[in-house]
């Protein structure tokens, strides 16, 4: 009945520029916008919420805080402002990010990457350029924030149990 | 750490070789600002992570992938493979330093003279190229070509991969002099498996 719930305390992670298993997690797992396999998309395309993409877009895409996935058959041609993107399709155009670009084996990209951190599979199609941009604060102190944090809300939590 | 890994799995002895080229051409484009390097070999994430790391603004363009192929039937019904020779579309005089691996060796005997042309156009004044032919004619069959890593600033991890050869061109030593005939070689290098390295500048 008291029993509390083991909070997980996540382990510091120093970036290696390979990404986590979070990074390529399936959009079926997650709520996301869907761009369908017969949909064509034209213009400007915002938002605050993640996109995967299986059918066509043409024009720019700007989702800084969000996650875009490009799914195997989805097509491309915009210039991207994203805060990751994996690219599994095609993509034609620059691409912006200010935290990751993965581009998988089946994934083909055209255009320059603006971004801190990239991922790209041995053997996938890219012509471009590669910019890393450095994140705007990258101590170590931050990277092992998490373990703080989550100490914190247990100690929280416990002042909570006690005062039940 | 990719050392480290590669060690442990035993792969070390076998794959891993010390490069004399490499630091010397990552130190000496390190002592120039802004610097632009053209990949033209296999793409490969972890050289494009390490070369960005470098601080350098890396392009990269599978020059043999993005080949395409011709089939010519001619007057004797025989069937001869040719590549189509593919200009660049970059501006001339763009970048500090361009990476050939494994590239000549892949192309027919015309199409080394005129890369390096198109080479010569898009590289700086004192521009460093880094080349890598193979001193081994390959077996009769060889259906694959080489995936080149960079371990750390001094070793390189050879991988093969599959790749349809149409070509082969093996380049002896003079041959390589008369090709890079516009470049001042800095530094050759006999790799232990067989590889040579060199290290070429343009000339003014």
């Amino acid at each position: 009945m008291w029993k509390k719930e083991k909070q997980e305390v996540k382990s510091p992670v120093f970036s290696t520029g390979v990404p986590s298993k979070e990074e390529f997690r399936k959009p079926s797992e997650e709520k996301m916008a869907f761009v369908g396999k017969t949909v064509i998309v034209k213009g400007e395309l915002s938002g605050k919420e993640d996109l995967y993409v299986e059918g066509s877009i043409e024009g720019k895409i700007f989702l800084k805080d969000n996650t875009l996935i490009i799914g195997p058959e989805g097509k491309v041609n915009a210039e991207i402002h994203v805060k990751r993107i994996t690219i599994n399709g095609s993509v034609n155009g620059n691409i912006h990010a200010s935290e990751i670009v993965i581009i998988n084996k089946t994934g083909s990209l055209q255009g320059d990457i603006f971004s801190p951190r990239i991922s790209i599979a041995d053997g996938a199609h890219f012509k471009g350029s590669v910019k890393m941009e450095k994140i705007a604060c990258s101590s170590p102190f931050q990277k092992e924030r998490p373990i703080e944090e989550g100490k914190k809300e247990q100690k929280i939590e416990e002042k909570k149990t006690k005062n039940i | 750490m990719l050392l480290n890994e590669l060690a442990n799995k035993k792969l070390f002895s076998t794959k891993i070789y010390t490069s004399k080229v490499l630091p010397k051409y990552i130190n000496q484009l390190k002592k120039r600002g802004n610097i632009k390097i053209l990949d033209l070999g296999y793409v490969c994430g972890k050289n494009i992570e390490f070369m960005s790391n470098q601080g350098f603004i890396i392009y990269i363009e599978d020059y043999l992938n993005s080949l395409s192929v011709k089939k010519i039937d001619s007057k004797t019904k025989k069937f001869e493979y040719v590549y189509e020779f593919k200009s660049f579309s970059y501006p001339s005089n763009f970048f500090d330093g361009i990476i050939c691996w494994d590239l000549f060796d892949y192309l027919d005997i015309k199409h080394g003279p005129w890369l390096i042309n198109e080479i010569i156009k898009i590289i700086k004044q004192k521009g460093l190229l880094f080349c890598l032919f193979d001193t081994k004619k390959p077996e009769s069959k060889k259906l694959t070509r080489k995936k080149i890593t960079m371990c750390d600033n001094s070793h390189l991890l050879y991988d093969e991969v599959k790749f349809h050869r149409i070509f082969y061109t093996f380049y002896e030593n003079r041959d390589i002099y008369k090709l890079l005939k516009d470049f001042n070689i800095l530094e050759t290098f006999y790799v232990k498996n067989g590889m040579r390295e060199i290290l070429a500048q343009k000339i003014n």
